[in-house]
């Protein structure tokens, strides 16, 4: 399988960390694999049973890791990693107040978590990014665009830049929703927002904690199914033949996806 | 406004009641947040608002309200609105930056339309300045989070705020440097300057200078909309809600959200189990697999819940008393009307 780096959002409490999680079991059977949250509850880690730490990577196996990266690790990242500022200029950068003023303009935290998923995605085969819920998600994915508004230069341009190259050659999204109207709908939403972004594309849509199907219509659960089913069917058409489809099933422990159909 | 019912406020009342609805996605706080407006609204007869600050912009399309953040009012006693970034910034930048040549100034500079819908922690300002506006006009104002802990960011916004007042960068940086510009010097013996020259271009620098010199009282406004909202936040008359659905995931993320609300100083008042599920009656004609499933459920539920109330009463719990409830939504048999506010009453009265 070629490198991914792969972008998971979707509606709130739709289940993004879970299939996050279930992906990287997959892939990290034979390559290597990291996932990159940014989150202050540690979900992903407590999904595999770890104690999350901030900025540093969690092993789970040997080819697989997690990462929850804090707005100050981003920023330390990029200061670091971004160009060699003597130290003088380095601690003047580092300074609370600098850091609060950063954290004020317009879209730098978002880019500087973008450069930060380029630079964690380098000694790995492939990082997905447990990302943000629908609005939030799109709001970070149009921040290049909207900074390209701006004249920057200096080395905040050349990383707009950089970010927007690796975007377009690299990554790709996966939208995780449920088996219901309201949430597909949304997802409808969030996926015309995407493309109009002419950034990644989205090679596939989960859905999450879709009924394991009694098909016998003798007992009254087969309505939940055979309810699922027509959604399933209704919005299918819109998506086109280049979406890959995965299911996972209600399970407990969660099911592994399965391609529809 | 001579039409309206006087508010609790104009009889005395010190200010309007806040209700935060928080907990992470997709667990219901749209939702409930409408329908406690609805409780509130008609049987309580409180003059109501709902607010929306949810980026997804669900209340909009559920109650049919105004994108660009109009207060609409849906039937008597009740209003509702969804945060819009762009108009709020530009209502406030007209009433904080009275003289028109500079504002145009500032709206033609290219920092400004990405600071309106980009701006680091907008929409948690915005919403603050929304709520602000309305404080005299309503009892209560039921607010309506983003996800998760993205809520906690906006009630700790007035914090961020402070903290850039307090290490003055604007006199130390911004106004050397913006008169420094001014008269054609921009070069300053100024180490942060040299460093953001070659962060962001001597050209963008010159603009973001300019941009924040004459944002100063719009910042300033901010902070003191801000600094207001803190005192409210900590008022005894407010509440804060936090809603999860019956699995662990989604209840461990409300455990945080607590927790996080007591590193604020702040604590929750109840926390709901929404979508849960009505216990079958036993008659009906269910698979064994349904069953089991349905089992597990009803498990979780229980636990979920034997968990927070131990957690209640252990030495160290951070929400001494908040209640639990729990909302049945659903049923493998159809339900009857479920009336979601009554389930919670005790939250506010």
């Amino acid at each position: 399988m070629p490198k991914k780096v792969v972008f998971i959002t979707g509606k709130g409490g739709v289940g993004k960390t879970t299939v996050t999680c279930q992906l990287a079991k997959q892939w990290s059977g034979s390559a290597r694999c990291r996932i990159l949250e940014q989150s202050l509850d540690h979900s992903v880690a407590h999904t595999f049973q770890q104690n999350g730490v901030f900025d540093q990577h969690t092993p789970i196996h040997e080819r697989l890791d997690t990462i929850n990266v804090s707005p100050m690790g981003c920023y330390q990242s990029f200061l670091k990693h971004e160009f060699q500022l003597n130290r003088a200029f380095l601690s003047v950068m580092q300074s609370k107040g600098m850091y609060s003023m950063v954290r004020m303009l317009p879209g730098v935290f978002e880019l500087l978590l973008l450069g930060r998923i380029i630079f964690e995605s380098k000694d790995v085969d492939h990082l997905i990014f447990d990302g943000y819920s629908s609005g939030h998600f799109l709001k970070v994915l149009s921040t290049p665009n909207a900074l390209s508004k701006i004249k920057l230069g200096g080395r905040i341009q050349e990383l707009v830049d950089k970010i927007v190259i690796f975007l377009k050659e690299h990554c790709e999204v996966y939208v995780v929703s449920l088996l219901e109207n309201y949430a597909l709908d949304e997802t409808q939403e969030l996926s015309k927002g995407i493309l109009a972004l002419n950034l990644c594309p989205i090679n596939r849509i989960v859905l999450n904690r879709v009924y394991y199907g009694t098909t016998d219509i003798q007992y009254q659960c087969n309505h939940f199914y055979q309810e699922q089913q027509n959604i399933l069917e209704k919005y299918v058409q819109n998506w086109g033949s280049n979406i890959d489809i995965g299911i996972c099933r209600i399970a407990t422990p969660p099911s592994s996806i399965e391609v529809y159909p | 406004m001579s039409d309206r019912n006087p508010t609790l406020v104009d009889r005395g009342l010190p200010m309007s009641r806040l209700l935060f609805m928080m907990g992470p996605g997709g667990v219901g706080k749209t939702t409930l947040s409408v329908l406690h407006g609805f409780y509130y609204a008609r049987h309580q007869k409180w003059k109501t608002l709902v607010l929306s600050i949810d980026p997804s912009k669900r209340l909009a399309s559920e109650l049919n309200l105004d994108l660009t953040g109009n207060i609409r009012t849906i039937e008597t006693n009740l209003d509702a609105a969804i945060l819009d970034q762009k108009t709020i910034f530009d209502q406030m930048l007209e009433k904080l930056i009275p003289d028109h040549k500079i504002r145009s100034r500032l709206q033609n500079n290219p920092l400004y339309e990405a600071s309106s819908q980009h701006f680091g922690g907008a929409v948690e300002y915005m919403a603050l300045v929304k709520m602000e506006q309305n404080l005299q006009n309503y009892d209560l104002i039921i607010v309506d989070t983003p996800p998760d802990l993205h809520a906690i960011d906006f009630l700790s916004r007035p914090e961020i705020l402070a903290q850039f007042f307090e290490h003055k960068i604007f006199s130390w940086l911004i106004k050397p440097a913006y008169f420094a510009a001014k008269l054609g010097i921009m070069r300053i013996g100024n180490q942060a300057f040299a460093a953001l020259t070659k962060i962001v271009g001597s050209k963008a620098l010159g603009d973001l200078i300019d941009f924040l010199y004459h944002m100063m009282p719009f910042i300033e406004g901010f902070h003191d909309i801000a600094e207001k909202m803190r005192v409210h936040f900590h008022s005894p008359l407010t509440r804060y809600m936090i809603i999860h659905r019956p699995d662990w995931p989604s209840y461990k993320s409300a455990l945080a959200l607590n927790q996080a609300l007591s590193n604020i100083g702040l604590k929750a008042n109840a926390l709901v189990q929404n979508q849960a599920m009505a216990i079958p009656t036993g008659k009906e004609n269910f698979h064994p697999k349904d069953l089991e499933f349905f089992h597990q459920i009803l498990e979780t539920q229980k636990s979920i819940e034997d968990h927070w109330k131990s957690h209640q009463s252990t030495p160290t719990n951070i929400s001494p008393g908040a209640p639990f409830h729990r909302i049945e939504t659903w049923s493998p048999i159809p339900l009857g009307n479920i009336n979601h506010a009554e389930m919670v009453l005790d939250i506010m009265l």
